[in-house]
């Protein structure tokens, strides 16, 4: 029972060790997800809307939220109180998927958040389809977005659903050729495995495995971003081409899911491409040999490589201007599809010649 | 098909008016622009005020730049009633002006800046017209609305520190513009954006009644200031910028922004200029506080931000005017745009819109 609770959800069996109690294995997972939700997952999403903020005001010389709470600090909270008391209309007009459609969003998204293992032992969901089952939790998000724009029949959300649609096709084969160099190096598409084969020095890590992997590495994290729609890649919700989008018509809690939905994919795209490429939650000098309380030293490695990726994707997102449609679908195909190309045939043709070997181990050898 | 409506509320444009489109999915098949909503018969309201008077709905004419309105009603009078206005109320006419055309630029620049997704400049470009604010404070007493130019003269002489003060905002704005050159135009992202879009070619412009920057972009160099001189500018040394074509295209949305920015650094030394001579001597001719100007009629232009800024003032021997009819720039772009905008994509609607930099409380008046 306990051996399949570990294949299952790792971070299930591990917060059930330290309590000597029997319940049956899907109250030990309900349990463990809503811990995990509430205590890990939701406060860094709050984390990461506290410092786009903190950032964005820096970056445009004004003060930013300090009023609520130690700088700033609950302004988080009392946007979400506030939006949860407005009324959520609904368009007479609207379809019914309005209603549930962003929350399906939210869900598949909290499905792909869950699967980023922060150690061998905390992991939400261990999946043995891996990266597919990542894959997959990426496109249909967009899919549900879809469905919630296009439901709110507004020509503006109809417009940002169609966007939507077209979108898929200029993020999704960078993104998917990017998803592949991990793969070659650690021989593995589980989470868990790919990583398992990395360690807590830099050069231990995918990224700098060889030069191949290094090209993925910028593509994935490029390929990411377009999947984001956050800004500049926002035309598919942009306020001043079609109002807001998808979202023009939702008002109230709904609404408050928006930038639930957009931090969870941040905290996706730099979780993500941690684990992927910069040895996720590793940790060098034996710094995790404290026996089940590792994780803890896991996690803060992975929150502060999270928090780096995110502040420099918060950086573009506050000094860029939008892109076009045009631009975007430019620079995924002329410029991260090729290297992106690149990148997977040279690594695996590193991999055939140099015998699976790191480029720091070929060095030193 | 679709018929959407771009404004007259929502992030498209500054101040409420409506583009009536007619989309073919992202492609625009037709806009008509919608004026009316800002219409305040302000036109109307001066047959029933004296001729002191009105000068404060003068700067409801265009809120933005409110001086030039002034100025322009202010010198109508002047000729109609052969009133000799001071060199000195001149040349603070002339300091106030320019700055109202820097701050009026900025605007348009970050507006320009936030339709195309980048809020970060939009900011920007606020704080320093706020530094022009805090000029006019120390001139006129308000910040916006400064009924500063008056019949015969200005309100008020110059007060303490305003020579520094404005000394200080101009080297600093000074050193801001290469700054923002490179902001808006080092990279790819804006000139890509920007170039060969909505080009006005000059036979078109003529055609269409574009006065000021929209019309000097498009190659002409035609300016009030030169053309037709009031307060001194035959005395001042100054440039007219025209658009270079530098996209290949003239006269094309790059031209139109990047003549706004050399303007400023224009304006910005024709305020240095006049800043060294105030002459000495009344800021205010004596007007008789029943005045009454005589019978017949006049008409006076001046340079706005937004262009050739005319009033035209009729008189029948009254304590007020007979006629006022006010010539907006403005309102000459919007005949424009139902050609402009067919073909264009819906995503650069909100940026030909604001590239022209329209006022919509000047269109409806």
């Amino acid at each position: 029972m306990t051996a399949d609770l570990e294949r299952i959800s790792p971070f299930a069996a591990w917060l059930f060790s330290f309590f000597g109690v029997r319940v049956p294995a899907w109250i030990m997972v309900l349990t463990a997800v809503s811990i995990y939700g509430f205590f890990v997952i939701l406060p860094q999403l709050a984390a990461l809307g506290y410092l786009d903020r903190k950032l964005g005001a820096d970056i445009q010389m004004r003060i930013g939220p300090n009023r609520v709470g130690p700088a700033g600090l609950f302004q988080g909270i009392a946007d979400a109180l506030k939006l949860l008391f407005k009324q959520d209309a609904r368009p007479g007009s609207a379809g019914m998927a309005f209603r549930f459609a962003p929350i399906l969003v939210l869900c598949v998204l909290f499905l792909a958040v869950g699967s980023i293992p922060v150690s061998k032992d905390w992991a939400l969901s261990s999946v043995d389809s891996g990266l597919a089952h990542l894959l997959a939790a990426l496109l249909l998000s967009r899919f549900f977005l879809f469905w919630s724009a296009y439901s709110a029949n507004n020509p503006w959300s109809a417009l940002s659903a169609f966007r939507i649609l077209a979108h898929v096709s200029f993020y999704l084969l960078p993104l998917a050729v990017a998803f592949l160099p991990p793969v070659l190096v650690s021989g593995s598409i589980d989470m868990g495995g790919i990583l398992s084969s990395q360690g807590g020095w830099p050069w231990r890590w995918t990224l700098f495995h060889d030069p191949g992997a290094l090209i993925g590495g910028l593509v994935f994290f490029g390929a990411m971003h377009i999947w984001q729609c956050r800004a500049p890649f926002d035309f598919t919700s942009a306020e001043s081409e079609i109002s807001g989008g998808a979202w023009s018509e939702y008002s109230g809690a709904r609404k408050g899911l928006v930038s639930v939905i957009e931090f969870a994919g941040l905290y996706l795209s730099c979780g993500l491409f941690a684990v992927l490429y910069l040895g996720g939650g590793n940790v060098p000098f034996g710094l995790d040999s404290f026996g089940r309380a590792a994780s803890l030293v896991h996690f803060t490695a992975l929150t502060i490589k999270i928090f780096a990726l995110a502040a420099v994707s918060i950086w573009a997102r506050w000094s860029l201007p939008r892109l076009c449609a045009g631009q975007v679908v430019s620079f995924s195909w002329k410029v991260l599809l090729p290297f992106g190309i690149v990148s997977v045939l040279s690594t695996a043709l590193w991999m055939a010649l140099a015998a699976g070997k790191s480029f720091a181990e070929a060095l030193g050898a | 098909m679709a018929i959407v409506s771009v404004g007259p509320l929502g992030n498209h444009a500054i101040g409420p008016f409506r583009i009536r489109i007619e989309t073919d999915g992202e492609n625009v098949r037709s806009g008509h622009p919608e004026v009316g909503l800002l219409h305040r018969g302000i036109e109307k309201i001066a047959e029933r005020m004296t001729w002191a008077g009105f000068v404060p709905y003068t700067d409801r004419v265009d809120y933005v730049s409110s001086v030039h309105g002034n100025l322009a009603y202010a010198l109508a009078v002047e000729r109609l009633a052969g009133i000799e206005v001071p060199e000195r109320a001149s040349r603070i006419r002339v300091i106030a002006t320019e700055l109202g055309r820097i701050g009026s630029h900025l605007l348009a620049l970050g507006a320009m800046a936030d339709v195309l997704g980048h809020r970060t400049f939009f900011m920007f470009a606020l704080r320093e017209r706020e530094r022009a604010n805090n000029l006019f404070e120390m001139l006129a007493g308000a910040r916006l609305t400064h009924s500063y130019a008056r019949i015969g003269g200005v309100a008020f002489d110059i007060t303490e520190g305003f020579v520094e003060k404005t000394r200080e905002f101009l080297e600093y704005i000074e050193t801001k513009i290469p700054e923002y050159s490179d902001l808006l135009f080092g990279g790819d992202l804006f000139r890509e954006r920007l170039s060969g879009l909505a080009p006005v070619s000059s036979p078109l412009a003529i055609q269409a009644g574009l006065t000021g920057p929209n019309l000097r972009a498009s190659g002409l160099k035609r300016d009030v200031r030169k053309d037709d001189p009031y307060c001194g500018y035959e005395r001042l040394d100054f440039g007219v910028p025209v658009g270079a074509g530098e996209s290949g295209t003239q006269g094309d949305a790059l031209d139109r922004v990047r003549v706004r920015l050399r303007e400023i650094s224009e304006s910005s030394d024709i305020v240095r200029q006049a800043l060294k001579g105030i002459p000495e001597g009344s800021f205010q001719s004596p007007i008789p506080r029943l005045f009454r100007a005589p019978e017949g009629e006049a008409c006076a232009s001046v340079e706005s931000p937004r262009g050739t800024l005319s009033v035209y003032v009729r008189s029948s021997g009254g304590r007020g005017p007979r006629r006022v009819r006010f010539r907006a720039p403005s309102f000459s772009v919007l005949s424009l745009f139902p050609g402009i905008l067919t073909g264009a994509q819906l995503s650069d609607v909100a940026a030909i819109v604001s590239s022209f930099d329209v006022c919509a409380s000047e269109v409806d008046r």
